[in-house]
């Protein structure tokens, strides 16, 4: 499983990073959603964990892009915060993101969350 | 033994986080340490240039950092600082936020470099 995290701040992303090696997943880190699109476009992940408060596009931008103009149904997950952004939440899960979490949530939460997507999109 | 208490942090999440490996631990710790004051920086460059929604985006992107260290006082002024600049709302009392969040972050940073 080839993670790709994407503006979550090096000190979440360093923590998931570790926690999701250590359940046999790849990790590949970008800090803006630019970024993630070129690695997207390259192959090089089998699912997306993003907040929904990006650099570069804009959310539903960047997931339009990703299920349009990529034409991939790739599996997206958000990471919003309690009190967050509700309505980009939303937004997102409208363009068409799978599913959300709210940090601070437990790592095995994330891990499974990940699991479970990519097992429902392989056996799709 | 000596179990050495703190006033400024609550390090239950990153423990949780790191699974309870020392070296782990350890890497976050030195993470915090340097990411935290030059954020505070980047905050009072915001300021003085009254570039508010980049003021925004860092305290954004420090609401998870201070969520790590588990103090509510810097968490909850970060969050009131990250509502008045994204809206643009109480400029005046924007220097004093960062003020308040720069005295808290000395003392969290002052025990984190104590756990290491």
């Amino acid at each position: 499983m080839r993670v790709l995290l994407c503006g979550l701040g090096s000190i979440l992303t360093n923590a998931m990073d570790y926690r999701l090696r250590k359940h046999g997943c790849k990790v590949v880190r970008v800090s803006d959603s630019t970024e993630a699109l070129s690695r997207i476009h390259a192959g090089l992940a089998d699912i997306l964990v993003t907040s929904v408060n990006l650099q570069g596009y804009q959310l539903c931008t960047f997931i339009g892009l990703i299920r349009e103009d990529m034409h991939s149904m790739m599996p997206i997950i958000l990471v919003t915060e309690p009190e967050g952004d509700i309505e980009a939440v939303l937004e997102g899960m409208e363009a068409g993101a799978d599913d959300f979490v709210t940090f601070p949530f437990k790592p095995i939460e994330l891990v499974m969350r990940i699991k479970l997507l990519l097992h429902r999109y392989v056996n799709h | 033994m000596s179990v050495t208490t703190y006033n400024y942090i609550q390090l239950d999440y990153l423990e949780t986080m790191t699974d309870g490996d020392a070296d782990m631990m350890q890497t976050m710790l030195e993470m915090l340490i340097t990411e935290i004051p030059e954020e505070i920086e980047k905050m009072k460059v915001c300021v003085a240039a009254k570039d508010w929604q980049e003021l925004f985006q860092v305290s954004h992107k420090m609401k998870t950092t201070f969520s790590f260290v588990g103090n509510e006082a810097i968490i909850n002024t970060n969050k009131t600082l990250e509502h008045c600049s994204r809206h643009e709302e109480s400029l005046d009392e924007i220097p004093g936020l960062v003020e308040q969040i720069e005295e808290l972050a000395i003392k969290i940073v002052e025990e984190l470099q104590q756990v290491q």
